[in-house]
Formats: C-alpha cells, structure tokens, sequence
C-alpha cells in the first residue's frame, strides 16, 4: 500500500508541474457538464420519462457517469502507445510493479 | 501581386496537406484504423440522436432531420478543422519540441505557416460523412423559390463558422507560449467547439444563450447555418455571422503576434 501511494504522490506531483493543464482540464469538464445537462433538460421538457427513467434519476446518473469518466479517464491508451512507440515499455515491464497501475 | 501572393499561400497549402497525407501513410494500417475510429465516432454520435427521439418529437422545436442538419454542420466544420489544419496542432507540438524557431524563421507568415504546418487526412471522413447526412435529411430542409439562394448563404455561414472556431483555435492554443505543455488547451477547444453540435437553443438560461451567442458564439458554428437551410434567410443572424468572424479573427490574429512577442525560443 506504501509503495502505490508513492507512486499516486509521484503522480500528483508531475501533475502539478504544470498547474495550467490541471486548471485547464477541470474548465473543459464544466463544458462537458453544461452540454450533457442541457441537452437532458431540453429531452425531457418534451418528455416525463425516458426508456424508465425520469428527470432526476438521469440527471443522478449523469452526475455518477461524469465523475467515473473525470475520475478514470486519464489516457491509459495514449501513455501505452506512447511508451511502445519511444521504447520506454520495456523499462516499466522490468519493475516489481504492475505496468497499467503505476 | 496580391493575386500572386494568394496563389503562393494556397500552394503552400497544399504541399502541407500532401506532406501531412504522405506522413500518415507512411504508417498505412494506423491511417485506416483512425479513419474507422473517426467513423465511428460519427455513427455513434448520429445513433445518440437517433435514441433521443424515439423518446420525442422534437428538440426544441427541431425535428429529427432538423437536428441531424446542425450535426451534420458540426461535422462538416470539426471534419475541415482538422483535415486542413489539425486543429493548429502545429503550434502546440512545435512550441513543446522547441521546433517552432524552425517555422518563424521562415519567409512567409508565421501565422499562417503555423496553421497549414499538420493537416489529418483520416478527418476527410467526418466531412464525407455530414455529406451523407444531408443526402438523408432533405426533408428537413426548407424547400421554397429561394433554395438556392439559401444553400450560397448557407456555404458563407460554413466559412464564416470555420473562421470563428479557427480563431478560437488560435486563441486558446496561442496560451501555449505561456503554459508550454498544451494538453489541456487541447480539451478545452474541442470541448468548448463540442457544444455546438446540438442546437444551442437547447440552452434554457438567458445568461448562457447571450454566452454562446457572443463572447463565445457558439450559437454560429451549427445552429444558425442549419437554421438558414431549415427556416430561410434571416439578415440579423447573417450579419451578425460575419461580422462576429470578423472581429474573432481579427482578435485572434492580434493575440497571435501578442503571444509570438512573449515566446523565449528554446535555442537561446
């Protein structure tokens, strides 16, 4: 457990290296909230229901939706794709730790 | 001379799009795979129209073929942005690999040369795409005497949508000189651009329409082209579409040379 919080703490610091980006990342979430939640409101003023649910129950699970995908998305695909393209994988597979968690 | 000077700009053009396309098949499979990933993004966003109104009738007062016209728009536009200028990946890679010394030092603008420097030929399938939408939603387009004469002001609010969301481009990725590391100015443009590829109608709060019709006219990239083509002419909404390119442009231009002033090059 020690070691994964040195890593999440690593992280966290080279995140901040720049703070602009984390700043900049959070902006773009407003619009992406502002567009979803719109765009639901707009639905159900023609609608009471869709396909089960009504209005707060989409709008709960648009909130839990957004949080997962603000929370989990951080571009595992493009750092895998990256380290194989710059030969760095092989340096993370030599580590006693799991490539896809650090 | 002018003209001359305009023929060289379109020819430098193209050999960036060549160059660009020469790039991409350089890695054949990886071209394709991303021209089917574009594909089906496209498909995706066209099946969640489709699933919203087998719930309703209409969005907002937009009918089902209505709202794939302003989606379709949309496409058209992102689809233009990044085949033909990559969104202005140019600036943001060249400022981070501390290549862009490479592009000011040269003989032409470096606005423009920064702009044309990446084209994404697998994007080409965003415009074939919103083409094929058309071809499938003419029903909702407004058929009268002047059809014709709308589809022209139609293609003039397309260009002026381009300049206004080329020019929001430039001016958050021109950030790039202060920030370096542009990632998040990536996320910002295209989620900020996203937005208008429903209707902005959709936006209930007066205080958002004003936001989305203005500061950042949102309203004009999809909405207002597809409304030319759905309810005919309108000259406030025309005007105001070109005056707002004008002045984004013009905006986006001076930051340009603004941000270009404060950029320390990485060799000295």
């Amino acid at each position: 457990m020690k070691k994964i919080f040195a890593i999440i703490k690593m992280s966290w610091q080279r995140s901040f290296v720049y703070r602009s980006t984390v700043y900049g990342y959070r902006l773009s979430n407003i619009f992406e909230i502002l567009m979803q939640f719109a765009i639901w409101t707009a639905v159900f003023k023609n609608t009471q229901v869709v396909n089960g649910y009504n209005y707060n129950e989409m709008i709960t699970y648009l909130i839990s939706w957004l949080f997962l995908f603000i929370t989990l998305n951080y571009g595992i695909e493009f750092t895998v794709a990256r380290d194989i393209q710059q030969g760095t994988l092989s340096n993370y597979l030599l580590k006693p730790v799991d490539y896809i968690n650090i | 001379m002018k003209l001359l000077e305009f023929k060289k700009f379109i020819k430098i053009w193209f050999i960036g799009l060549k160059i660009s396309f020469m790039n991409r098949m350089a890695y054949k499979y990886n071209f394709f795979i991303m021209a089917v990933g574009v594909l089906a993004h496209m498909i995706l966003t066209i099946i969640f129209v489709k699933v919203l109104f087998n719930f309703i009738n209409n969005l907002v007062g937009w009918t089902y073929e209505q709202a794939l016209l302003v989606v379709a728009t949309y496409m058209m536009i992102e689809g233009l942005m990044w085949a033909t200028c990559a969104c202005l990946g140019g600036l943001t890679r060249n400022v981070n690999m501390g290549t862009l010394d490479i592009i000011i030092t040269k003989p032409i603008d470096s606005q423009f040369l920064v702009s044309v420097w990446r084209g994404d030929p697998e994007d080409w399938m965003r415009v074939i795409t919103a083409l094929f939408i058309f071809s499938q939603c003419y029903k909702g387009i407004n058929i009268d005497s002047y059809l014709f004469l709308n589809i022209i002001y139609y293609l003039i609010l397309l260009f002026n949508a381009y300049i206004i969301v080329y020019s929001i481009n430039l001016l958050v990725k021109t950030l790039v000189f202060w920030v370096i590391d542009s990632s998040a100015l990536w996320t910002i443009t295209e989620n900020i651009t996203r937005v208008s590829q429903y209707s902005t109608d959709i936006f209930f709060h007066k205080t958002v329409r004003f936001l989305f019709s203005t500061i950042i006219p949102l309203a004009f990239i999809a909405t207002v082209p597809a409304k030319f083509l759905v309810k005919g002419f309108n000259l406030p909404l025309f005007l105001s579409s070109c005056f707002l390119a004008i002045i984004f442009f013009v905006t986006s231009r001076k930051f340009w040379l603004f941000g270009l002033k404060h950029y320390s090059s990485a060799s000295s």
